[in-house]
């Protein structure tokens, strides 16, 4: 049951929280782990974790944690076996898997063609909705003219969504309520697309006001086995990007819940998955559930789910890239769990970055309290890289203990200077629409200052 | 234990892929250490900002020590006599003194460098990255041996400008 055998070395091609939560993971497998860092991360707690650390570039992501080669080329002069690639970054870059795989290095996560299906979205939409799981209503893969963009509209009803197919993050995303809207659209998104994603291709979803965000956390391992591990609930974002996220979600029954984790098990099949992945769906007011997307990589939030399951899923993600078999078919999550992210911003001025240092720094602990963050008294957030700062998890028996010890647990939270959304995200958490798990994407808005109409 | 056996066992320690021995004898203790490539890339990784509470890089797996110190990576270990500056790599890699084996190097001490002028390789996928001097210089110093692995911003040469 023990990776070693396969990987001795592991390098981590990350920064920050999750860098640091990967070398944990490696460590209690007894994995020697390799950090790569920009010349803006020499005294990031990542590099000074890990057993070897080398320089691969300047602070400017395209040319340190973003550069394929160097990242290869650091790998091999260390003697790396496999790379672990986390979140963001390189982590769902098709071709830096098959680089990986053509230079002999193992890959911690699914096959260059499962993530190549998985980040043309509007390819993923129609495997996944061909495999019987609905989909959002929407264009038959990427629309060709603006002419077939109206058209399907027309059909579909407004408002719509224009996505980038090989988007994320919000960007190359537009709302059209109309017509005249939808053409401007298009080719925004498609200029959008192209600029951020080096491709233009765009497909239309109809907009599901008021849907909640669902995802199934899933396993999957190369004899094809695949279970579900739960679904979390990450409804309450700012600027499309998690702010607060539970599991299990209060918006699901039994026999919902039972229906959304077997779609979660079919679109990741459909795909052909073999690691830790993340379908996500949108949960219309009406019940309804539609797939929207698969997330090929460990999300920010997998810790909830660790939390209720107890399964270290880094290192899950480790022994099924090492080719080891699941060994478990059903898994039974007990209790609750929600997370907090704390990003260095500034929620009253529209979520402003607060890069700088942190010469104080209080974080919380106690029952049932967890906080993965890269931080340490004295550290520098650069202001190259994501503002995510901390997590802070809390789990109870029941979704009322853990709200109550994540806003306690938040209050604790101290980073000096730096401005940072735990006051937020306590405020969120004690009020009650939030406690009766009446959750809406618009449910931050209550919370934020209102935009001056002076 | 007598010089030529401590002779021998230099020898034979040097011929193995061990990094570390250490016997002891008699009350006597003797231990022999090589630095590896992999420290030495390391050695610029030591941060004094970190809280002493934290574990020291590379202990507690046992593994090759991250902490090194005075590997050639390191700025810290790096002293410049007045008026020298240093040519340092573009990139992680390997580095290279010669356009191939058995070729001469690129530059040797006491050369004088053109604006341009190619001093080394250092590769990194299969590709030959080729590094130049950005000034005339005399060349002063080669701080890496061929082959090294070195990182970004790693100083390879320490060159007296011209004028």
């Amino acid at each position: 049951m023990r990776a070693e055998a396969v990987f001795r070395r592991i390098l981590i091609a990350n920064r920050g929280e999750i860098a640091v939560r990967i070398i944990r993971a490696c460590r209690q497998m007894g994995i020697t782990t390799v950090a790569v860092y920009s010349t803006a991360d020499r005294d990031s707690l990542h590099a000074h974790l890990a057993d070897e650390a080398i320089c691969i570039g300047p602070p400017e992501a395209s040319e340190s944690y973003l550069k394929i080669p160097s990242i290869i080329a650091a790998a091999e002069v260390a003697n790396a076996q496999a790379i672990h690639p986390g979140y963001g970054f390189l982590s769902e870059n098709a071709r830096f898997a098959m680089i990986c795989r053509e230079c002999k290095l193992g890959w911690i996560g699914p096959t260059p063609e499962a993530m190549a299906l998985s980040g043309d979205k509007a390819a993923c939409r129609a495997a996944v909705g061909r495999a019987g799981v609905p989909v959002v209503p929407g264009s038959d893969g990427v629309v060709q003219s603006v002419e077939e963009a109206v058209a399907l509209a027309e059909r579909m009803g407004y408002p719509v969504l224009v996505k980038a197919a090989f988007g994320g993050g919000g960007k190359g995303m537009r709302l059209a309520l109309n017509e005249a809207a939808l053409k401007h659209a298009v080719g925004m998104a498609q200029n959008e697309a192209a600029a951020a994603f080096g491709n233009a291709g765009v497909y239309l979803e109809k907009f599901i006001d008021g849907a909640r965000h669902i995802e199934v956390q899933v396993l999957g391992d190369t004899t094809g086995r695949i279970i579900a591990l739960g679904e979390r609930e990450c409804t309450i974002q700012r600027r499309h990007q998690k702010l607060i996220e539970e599991t299990p979600s209060p918006a699901l029954g039994d026999t919902l819940r039972a229906k959304i984790l077997r779609a979660g098990v079919k679109a990741a099949r459909a795909i052909g998955y073999t690691s830790a992945g993340t379908a996500e769906f949108l949960l219309a007011p009406s019940g309804q559930f539609y797939f929207i997307e698969f997330n090929a990589r460990i999300q920010v939030e997998h810790t909830i789910t660790e939390e209720v399951t107890g399964i270290d899923l880094v290192r899950e993600q480790i022994r099924l890239a090492a080719g080891e078999p699941l060994g478990y078919s059903q898994v039974t999550p007990e209790g609750s769990a929600i997370q907090a992210r704390i990003y260095a911003e500034d929620p009253e001025h529209n979520f402003r970055p607060c890069p700088g240092r942190v010469d104080q720094l209080h974080l919380p602990g106690g029952p049932g309290i967890r906080v993965d963050t890269h931080l340490y008294a004295g550290c520098e957030i650069p202001r190259y890289y994501d503002s995510l700062a901390a997590k802070v998890i809390a789990r109870g028996r029941d979704r009322f203990e853990a709200i109550d010890r994540l806003a306690c647990a938040l209050d604790e939270v101290h980073l000096g200077e730096i401005h940072n959304t735990a006051g937020l995200c306590a405020r969120i958490l004690r009020g009650n629409r939030f406690r009766r798990g009446d959750i809406a994407p618009d449910l931050i808005d209550e919370y934020l200052p209102r935009p001056e109409s002076s | 234990m007598d010089f030529s056996e401590l002779q021998e066992l230099i020898r034979l320690f040097e011929s193995t892929g061990l990094s570390e021995m250490e016997i002891e004898e008699g009350g006597r203790r003797i231990r022999l250490a090589k630095k590896t490539a992999t420290e030495i890339i390391a050695g610029g990784t030591v941060m004094p900002l970190v809280p002493a509470a934290l574990p020291a890089a590379g202990t507690p797996t046992g593994g090759s020590s991250g902490t090194g110190g005075g590997g050639l990576s390191g700025e810290g270990g790096l002293r410049l006599e007045e008026g020298l500056v240093t040519i340092d790599s573009p990139m992680v890699g390997t580095f290279y003194n010669a356009a191939g084996p058995g070729e001469p190097p690129f530059v040797q001490p006491g050369d004088t460098v053109e604006a341009g002028q190619v001093v080394c390789i250092v590769e990194a996928m299969k590709i030959m990255n080729e590094v130049t001097a950005k000034v005339p210089a005399i060349v002063e110093q080669v701080l890496v041996n061929n082959g090294d692995p070195v990182e970004y911003g790693q100083p390879l040469f320490a060159v007296r400008p011209l004028a």
